[in-house]
């Protein structure tokens, strides 16, 4: 019996499946008929591989409008004009200042590159690699962007290179999920290959975290699709699912299947401009989060300006939420403005019986506009609705206490 | 045991408790001696060892002279500057001394040196958590007597996401497990380039615990290591560590497959130590049943605490420590305004509450632990005077590490091991020399395992690409390389081997099984949904089959349902007054022989089997009266497993001359079988479940097993079938098989040791006190009144045993 003969059987008799199916533990049953309509997927198109010869990179190139660097690496550049739209919303130089809100104080126009990769797979570990790199870059005349696509595994030092090329004298880097995903992937990547990590030493914008700021009470997810359907206007047509990416890179690789390639690009590529039109967008979100349904107390308090979110907050009264309310009355009493701040608890209170707002009541007439029977009455109406909280059986015992004193006198 | 505890360790200072305990132990010996003669069985004294020792070596770091002397240490034990040299000259070392002998120091010290001198880092690894902390709590200890600035770390499952950038950027010394390493490590090496650039030692300390399928992982494990310690340009030094068995080097010599030198001999002092062997007295002659393990136990730890000795029980399983601990604590504790003298310790309790139990026992305020194997290794207690254990271990080194525990140092000290109705249990208390000379135990592992070597070629190509040539383990493994590519994990390019999937394999291999697959046991009960237990996946079937009572801690579920593929059996609890068997058949084939030996009578014979298991239904039977009360089907595909087996086959024609019945005969068989089981598991220093027994012809025409409380001949897989009827196919032989899918190499040892296990099995059954035989030597037996004829199962079993062996057995 041939020793791989052997192993097949062990394995079957071990429970296991084969290596590289999915195992009963790891994978969740949906994605296990993704996996299968993979594999449907690449049957369906080995027909279509036999019919044309594997291309040679040169004319892999010229399919996808790019040139062949070396064998094994293809750079595909575009140049795109500024003011274009990406949906409902436009690729501006405004992108760029955008980065200052967001940790990158001194970037200016040129300073920035925008980065996304298409890797073998989500796992991290040294046996994922980014197959597709894709940078852009915000020049007076328009966006630049490249895309270095691998052909051969030897050609991945080379791409690095290019792209460290690319990044040199840049200084901010700006990505989704980047802290988290590409750029620890490339990391380990220019270790293997043993070239010195250009990305280290780039301030790091990572606009997923803003998102997630602005938008993750109000967004079932904050996926970037999500952030284009419902940010940017933007919808993609025939676009490639990201779960097929490596799959569409494997088939070339194993077949020479073209076929995906040229929407793999295109999918990466969207994801780049959607980048860039999300910078100047959260831009604008953070400007005037009423207007834009994103939160507006995490959006304020991001820029750590209470006088500019007092301001705001003042302006907008009408249009806030109770979580902005209750915001806007803890920075009137900050300043001083009782009358606002219990002007909104009282509204909250009896609009909804906001138990924050109830106990800020109880708190102002207990200890700054002594009314104690009104504080009693505040309280106990917080403990019908939220028994346990913090200090009120306490808080009860004390007003009881001093009402007794009071009747004494 | 070593420098760092706060006490003097080395210094010479008396123990002020030491004479008045070892009258104590005196008085104790005496009394069970006069008391209990009938349960003695054997009796060891370990003469008490005068410490050799000598100057600090003269190349030692004066900074690390400085710690030691902080910690009162003035002179090193013989073997500790022995392993010093050893490691210096840059060899892989193994260091083989008893528990309190100061083995830290032997790795510790070389470890320390080159990282204040070179900037050296060293990755420890320990089996289990606990270990890890008490480790890292050491070397800081010794750390912060001198200022020495060494920075150890814990690196393990517990270790938080945000402390885990600091570990693999700062730590000099990172102390984690075999598992963490395998998954966590390795495969993220990048990450720890800086780690591994200086990598120059690394330590396994508790080596004995890495044999069997463990062992073979770990080696392959330490395969990829060392691969990655290549990409960075280092091949570091290890350094073992051993309870005392057989082969050590040979053992750490297969784990990293290079040459290991052996340090054995220990300097350090030791207290004179008594050891007991302890069988409970015979309550069924008929049956040849005894009294319980655990009551005899706790009795023993009640005369020891009752004389203010400090006492430590061990005991098989979490449920028999909470067992023991009530019984003790209902003798001992029952002033509930004194502080309790009971602990019980085990798997399942919080860290913290461990942590709190071993610093009360390091500070002697309490008087008694129950514990399970949790224990058994180096996690720091302090001294203890007596030890009792409740069973066998399963392993002699096990045992050794187990009555380390009790007589650290100068003190006299007490072990007594009791002994249940195992075989294994009652081959040992009535083998007291087992215990005396060299080790017997032998531990194997088989790295090339193919299962195991399979995962782990996955785990390194995802690590680093394999480059056309490449060796692993001593081999090209191209083979393997080729069926991944098939497979579509590895692309095949120039002259590399790249990894194209979207997984990350380490996940998917488990460490301690052949293979992942594990069924989860979800109990449904009141609309949860909770994982109660995994049940690895040979025995799933005969335990998950619907309908199935599935025990954890004496509480009962049924299975109501079993996903097959799915891996998951719903659960739900109830309220059954009876358990349930499965009903199986197993039936195995002889495919290839390896090797094979004459003896007189017979033959011995290693090889290939093939083996199908059907599990064809279950009964229900009632607790404590073992009747049965019901049946039911159960419709599971059959269990394949190609496995390697040693086998003796017996021709008729000699069975037929020496056995009045063919029927005799197989009781013969079927009993022999019994006890070569257990004494091949003692032998290859396996669990029993590691092996598995049968007889029958080797071609799979009919089988042997005992089932009901009936001896069942099968032809096939089911139908019954008559003995005679079979003419002169009855051709059988006994098969001790490696329970493992394509086995994990405990068959050759077996084959090597064929003469060994024989032998052994013939003294176990001969030296049993049970008239016709019983569960501790040819397993239960039939019918034991109706044996009216002059026919013995025992002697049927000796008769067996006898055929096989080289030499005549001696009768009683």
């Amino acid at each position: 019996m041939t020793l791989r003969a052997h192993l097949t059987k062990l394995q079957q008799q071990a429970g296991m499946a084969a290596p590289g199916s999915a195992t009963p533990t790891d994978e969740s049953p949906r994605a296990s008929t993704l996996r299968q309509q993979l594999e449907r997927l690449s049957l369906a198109r080995q027909g279509q591989r036999r019919a044309d010869a594997r291309l040679d990179d040169e004319a892999l190139a010229r399919r996808l409008h790019g040139r062949c660097l070396v064998p094994g690496l293809i750079a595909v550049e575009r140049c795109l004009p500024l003011g274009m739209a990406h949906g409902q919303s436009r690729l501006q130089q405004s992108a760029v200042a955008a980065l200052q809100l967001f940790g990158a104080e001194h970037t200016g126009a040129e300073d920035a590159v925008f980065l996304d990769c298409e890797t073998t797979g989500l796992s991290s570990g040294s046996g994922t690699l980014a197959f597709l790199l894709g940078l852009v870059q915000i020049a007076p005349q328009g966006l630049r962007v490249q895309q270095f696509l691998l052909t051969r595994f030897h050609a991945e030092p080379v791409l690095l290179a290019e792209a460290s090329r690319a990044l040199a004298g840049r200084q901010t880097l700006v990505t989704y999920n980047g802290k988290t995903f590409d750029r620890p992937l490339l990391a380990s990547r220019y270790r293997l290959a043993r070239l010195p990590d250009p990305l280290s030493c780039l301030t790091h914008v990572d606009l997923l975290h803003p998102t997630r700021r602005a938008f993750a009470n109000h967004w079932s997810d904050c996926r970037l699709q999500t952030v284009e359907a419902r940010l940017l206007g933007f919808l993609r047509s025939d676009d490639l699912p990201s779960a097929w990416v490596p799959q569409a890179w494997f088939n070339w690789m194993r077949d020479g299947a073209t076929g995906e390639l040229p929407r793999v690009l295109q999918h990466n590529r969207w994801d780049l401009l959607s980048l860039v039109a999300l910078a100047s967008a959260l831009q604008r979100c953070y400007e005037d989060p009423v207007a834009h349904h994103a939160s507006t107390v995490s959006t304020l308090r991001h820029r750590r300006d209470e006088g500019h979110a007092y301001r705001y907050l003042l302006a907008n009264r009408t249009r806030l939420d109770h979580e902005a309310l209750l915001e806007l009355a803890r920075l009137a009493r900050r300043q001083n403005h009782w009358v606002l701040a219990v002007g909104i608890w009282e509204q909250l209170a009896a609009q909804k019986k906001h138990p924050q707002a109830l106990e800020h009541l109880a708190k102002y007439y207990e200890h700054r506009k002594p009314d104690l029977p009104l504080a009693l009455r505040f309280t106990r109406e917080l403990a019908a609705i939220a028994p346990h909280s913090h200090g009120l059986r306490h808080r009860e015992q004390r007003l009881l206490k001093k009402l007794a004193v009071q009747a004494v006198y | 045991m070593t420098s760092a505890k706060p006490r003097p360790l080395q210094a010479e200072r008396e123990d002020p408790q030491g004479p008045p305990t070892a009258r104590a132990i005196g008085r104790l010996i005496a009394h069970l001696k006069a008391r209990y003669e009938d349960c003695l069985t054997g009796e060891l004294v370990i003469p008490a060892r005068e410490a050799i020792d000598t100057e600090f070596p003269s190349s030692l770091d004066g900074r690390l002279v400085g710690a030691l002397r902080g910690r009162g240490i003035q002179r090193l034990y013989c073997h500790q500057l022995e392993a010093w040299e050893s490691i210096g000259s840059g060899r892989h070392t193994v260091i083989v001394t008893p528990t309190a002998s100061g083995k830290t120091l032997c790795y510790n010290l070389p470890v320390l040196q080159a990282v204040l001198e070179v900037n050296a880092k060293a990755l420890y690894l320990f089996p289990t958590k606990a270990l890890s902390q008490d480790q890292v709590a050491e070397l800081a200890a010794l750390n912060q007597t001198a200022a020495l600035g060494v920075r150890s770390f814990t690196y393990d499952g517990d270790t938080p996401s945000d402390t885990r950038r600091a570990v693999r950027t700062g730590a000099d010394i990172v102390v984690t497990n075999p598992d963490m390493l395998h998954q966590a490590i390795l495969p993220h090496h990048t990450k720890w380039a800086q780690f591994f650039k200086s990598l120059k030692f690394v330590v396994i300390d508790e080596l004995h615990t890495y044999r069997g399928v463990f062992g073979a992982h770990v080696a392959n494990v330490l395969r990829r290591l060392r691969r990655i310690g290549r990409f960075y340009g280092v091949a570091p030094v290890f350094i073992f560590c051993s309870a005392t068995i057989a082969n050590p080097a040979q053992l750490a010599s297969r784990l990293i497959g290079d040459e290991v030198r052996t340090i054995a001999g220990s300097g350090a002092p030791q207290g004179a130590r008594h050891v007991l062997l302890w069988n409970p007295p015979v309550v069924n002659h008929e049956l040849g049943i005894r009294a319980s393990a655990r009551s005899q136990t706790a009795r023993i730890a009640r005369l020891a605490v009752d004389r203010r000795l400090k006492t430590i029980v061990f005991a098989q399983s979490r449920l028999l420590v909470e067992v023991l601990t009530k019984y003790l604590k209902d003798a001992l504790d029952g002033d509930p305004r004194r502080p309790p003298r009971v602990r019980a310790y085990r798997g399942g309790y919080l860290p913290s509450e461990r942590r709190a139990t071993e610093r009360e026992l390091r500070e002697g305020l309490v008087d008694c632990v129950v514990a399970t194997n949790a224990l058994e290794l180096g996690v720091d207690i302090g001294a203890l005077d007596v030890c009792v254990l409740n069973g066998y271990p399963g392993t002699i080194a096990g045992t050794w590490q187990r009555l380390g525990r009790a007589g650290r140092r100068r003190h006299e000290s007490l072990g007594v091991l009791v002994a249940n109705s195992s075989p294994l249990d009652q081959y040992l208390v009535s083998h007291p020399d087992f215990f005396l000379g060299a080790s017997p135990e032998h531990a194997r592992i088989d790295p090339d395992q193919l299962l195991i070597l399979f995962d782990h070629i996955r785990c390194a190509a995802f690590e680093l690409p394999f480059k056309d040539g490449e060796q692993f383990g001593g081999a090209d493994r191209r083979e393997l390389l080729e069926y991944l590519q098939e497979a579509q994990v590895l692309h095949h390019e120039g002259n590399t081997w790249h990894w194209m999937t979207d997984s990350y394999p380490a996940n998917s291999v488990s460490l301690r099984s052949v293979a992942e697959g594990n069924f989860l046991v979800i109990d449904i009960t009141r609309g949860k949904k909770d994982v109660i237990a995994e049940v690895d996946y040979s025995s799933a079937a005969l335990t998950l089959y619907e309908g199935a009572i599935y025990m954890m801690q004496a509480r009962p579920w049924q299975v109501e349902q079993l996903d097959w593929i799915g891996r998951k059996a719903m659960v739900r609890e109830t309220q059954a007054d009876y358990y349930t068997t499965a009903i199986d058949y197993t039936r195995l084939k002889i495919l290839e022989c390896f090797e094979e030996a004459q003896n007189l009578h017979g033959r011995c014979v290693e090889g290939e089997v093939h083996l199908v298991r059907r599990v064809a239904g279950y009964k229900k039977v009632r607790y404590y009266t073992h009747e049965n009360v019901g049946y039911g089907p159960v419709n599971l595909p059959d269990q394949e497993m190609h496995t390697t087996a040693v086998w003796w086959p017996i021709a008729a024609q000699v069975l037929d001359e020496r056995f009045a019945s063919r029927g005799q005969a197989l009781e013969g068989l079927l009993g022999a079988a019994h006890a070569l089981h257990f004494v091949a598991a003692l032998l290859s220093m396996s669990e029993p479940r590691d092996l598995g027994r049968a007889v029958g012809n080797g071609d799979g025409s009919w089988s042997a097993g005992v089932q009901d409380d009936q001896r069942r001949i099968r032809g096939g897989l089911e139908q019954p079938t008559d003995l005679d009827g079979l003419g002169p196919r009855f051709n059988p032989s006994i098969f001790i098989y490696d329970n493992y899918p394509g086995g994990i190499g405990l068959a050759a040892p077996l084959f090597e040791l064929r003469n060994k296990v024989i032998d052994k099995a013939a003294e176990l059954v001969a030296d049993c006190p049970c008239q016709h035989g019983c569960p501790a030597c040819i397993g239960p037996i039939l019918n034991p009144g109706t044996g009216a004829s002059s026919h013995s199962p025992k002697q049927a079993a000796l008769a067996i045993l006898a055929l096989l062996s080289q030499t005549e057995v001696p009768r009683r």
